[in-house]
């Protein structure tokens, strides 16, 4: 077995034999297109946030508001994908083990959040939670918690938009794990919950965080539905797309490039820790 | 430990897969069941072990009343075919699976777990991932993962029925071996009759969910009672026959009546004729209890001997295991002229 993955792996390895012209055409235009699309933004980006030099940039970045739209926005989304981590894996688990009625109704909406727009998801949000709202007035009164302008109603809004990445995540892979192995850890007298937590989870556990990583990604470049949802209010519920818009808007550029710069950076660690933590499940 | 199953089925939507099926086992015992696929054998271990619900009857592990009890409380140790080994723990960590739920102090299970991989043959290979071993070794693992905690009882799910034929022959040898010297009772499921003549104490054969007959392998092999094990275990002649007085007629030959079989005077019989009790000889010789003569039609090589078909001048063919020594000094050959005889034969009530 070992050896036939080794011998699998090599033929995988082993260089094409010929080198012919076409190939390289389509090398070049792959990569090519990579770099205009993808690198040469980026790039012009860090450009400009850098345009007035490391101090330049870091007076824009630790103006007050700046400060406070990023932290708005990297809370939101952590807290978010906490939650979203512990409950996709479950409705994940639930869907995968279970059976019940309108199963396959609910497997389908799931993808749902990836193909409303976030401006409609904004719109349902304040339909729902509006101060005239029975639900509103209810959290209000009960637990005097406020949803609409204010950071709940930005948790809400991205838990709604990033919805499906930890369940499509964790999904496939509970599917394939062997139904024998937690029968086994049972006859060997685990119970359902330690059998979960021994040899269930350390199986899921690589596509829950993935999962959760790009969907925290996300979230951080969301705009549309926070903008309904929390408004603009700087120091309160400005995230940092929301005052880059502003920004732009205003016509400073350089504070809008700093920022994203600042995104930029954040987005890119989380998503190669995403591909890193991928190539060492295929690893490991 | 003895396992005593009175009366149990099982029900998947309307089918009875394990119908009204009762068995005991004794202490010490392996008890192999043998059936085909899909013939619920797999099931009724499933059931042993709690894994798969009884719906009617009960199951009794050393006098105690268990059918109710989730798996984890019955004491039960399984080894399924795929091994189904946790891939992200060592070897060593899987056997220690079930130490560390008893929550065993660590290093009275450090030395557990280093006696059962010794008892395995795999002294080196603790550290080693399910990946890094090969399906052999993966059993073998499997199969201490299942006995570490102590089990009353050892249930085998066709444990070798993934592996290389050869790997396969040593396993077997190494789990009696283990079976004998710890005097765990386990009942080993399989659909290869080969296995279950090399492992069991005794067999059972089953079919639909019904256990059809029970005994040691000889007893199923030389004195069936029933006609699917007859065919289940090993080839088969079949003729039709009369048993009448102290003599069993076959056309207008006659044999002399097997002990023990007055209670089918003056019936119908099927007559059970295995082919290495056919004797074939050239046309000419005397044989005793002659069938007739006949034709080579066929000859197989099957390694020890030649498998030989026969066609009697009424038309029946015969099946003859031949050693190689025979065929050569008698010079038998397709097409050959033969007179068929039987030296053991077994009777059965009439199919019909």
């Amino acid at each position: 077995m070992q050896n036939a993955a080794r011998l699998e792996q090599e033929a995988v390895n082993a260089p094409r034999p010929q080198l012919d012209l076409s190939g390289w055409g389509l090398r070049g235009t792959a990569i090519v297109y990579l770099l205009v699309m993808i690198a040469l933004p980026v790039f012009v980006v860090f450009s400009s946030g850098l345009q007035a030099g490391l101090s330049g940039f870091w007076d824009n970045v630790s103006h007050p508001h700046a400060v406070s739209a990023l932290r708005v926005t990297l809370v939101t989304a952590a807290i978010m994908t906490v939650i979203n981590v512990v409950m996709g894996t479950l409705t994940a688990y639930v869907l995968v083990t279970y059976r019940f009625p309108g199963k396959n109704v609910l497997d389908a909406l799931i993808d749902l959040p990836f193909a409303i727009p976030t401006l409609v998801t904004g719109i349902m949000l304040v339909l729902l939670y509006g101060p005239q709202t029975a639900l509103a007035g209810f959290l209000q009164d009960r637990f005097d918690v406020r949803v609409l302008y204010a950071r709940p109603g930005i948790v809400l809004a991205l838990l709604f938009i990033c919805y499906p990445f930890v369940i499509r995540a964790v999904q496939p892979v509970l599917v394939q794990l062997d139904e024998r192995q937690p029968e086994a850890a049972y006859t060997l007298g685990a119970s359902g919950w330690y059998t979960f937590r021994r040899i269930v989870f350390p199986a899921i556990r690589p596509a829950m965080l993935s999962g959760g990583m790009l969907g925290f990604a996300r979230a951080l470049g969301e705009f549309g539905a926070i903008v309904i949802v929390a408004g603009n209010i700087p120091l309160r519920t400005q995230t940092a797309p929301v005052y880059i818009y502003g920004k732009v808007e205003a016509g400073n550029m350089p504070a809008a490039s700093a920022v994203s710069v600042v995104l930029l950076g954040v987005a890119l660690i989380v998503t190669l820790g995403v591909d890193w933590m991928q190539r060492s499940r295929q690893h490991g | 430990m003895s396992i005593v199953l009175e009366r149990v089925t099982k029900i998947y939507g309307t089918e009875q897969v394990v119908r009204d099926l009762s068995l005991t086992i004794e202490p010490g015992e392996l008890f192999v069941l043998l059936g085909a696929s899909g013939s619920g054998k797999s099931t009724l271990l499933r059931m042993i072990a709690g894994l798969a619900a009884t719906d009617r009857g009960s199951i009794y592990l050393n006098e105690r009343d268990v059918t109710h009890l989730p798996p984890q409380k019955r004491g039960v140790g399984f080894v399924f075919q795929n091994y189904s080994l946790f891939q992200h723990l060592t070897a060593a960590q899987n056997i220690a699976f079930g130490l560390d739920v008893k929550r065993m102090p660590r290093r009275e299970k450090k030395q557990r777990v280093q006696e059962l991989l010794e008892l395995i043959e795999l002294p080196e290979h603790g550290n080693r991932r399910p990946a890094q071993l090969s399906g052999g070794q993966q059993q073998r693992v499997a199969l201490a993962r299942a006995l570490a905690p102590k089990p009353d009882v050892l249930l085998l799910d066709e444990p070798f029925g993934a592996l290389d034929v050869n790997i396969r022959t040593q396993l077997r040898r190494k789990l009696r071996q283990i079976q004998q010297q710890l005097g765990i009772t386990a009942i080993l499921v399989t659909h290869d009759q080969e296995e279950a003549f090399e492992l069991a104490d005794r067999i059972g054969v089953i079919e639909q969910g019904e256990l059809l007959e029970v005994g040691t392998p000889v007893q199923l092999y030389r004195h069936p009672k029933e006609a699917f094990t007859a065919n289940f275990i090993g080839q088969a002649n079949w003729l039709s026959a009369q048993r009448n007085g102290r003599c069993v007629y076959v056309d207008h030959l006659q044999l002399p009546a097997p002990e023990n079989t007055d209670h089918l005077s003056g019936h119908d019989v099927d007559l059970l004729i295995r082919p290495e009790s056919v004797v074939v000889l050239p046309a000419g010789y005397d044989v005793q209890n002659p069938l007739g003569q006949g034709i080579v039609e066929q000859i197989e090589f099957a390694g020890t001997h030649e498998r030989v078909t026969v066609r009697l001048e009424n038309g029946t063919r015969i099946q003859a295991m031949v050693s190689l020594v025979d065929i050569h000094e008698y010079n038998i050959q397709h097409q050959s002229r033969v007179v068929v005889g039987v030296r053991d034969y077994h009777l059965l009530p009439c199919r019909a």
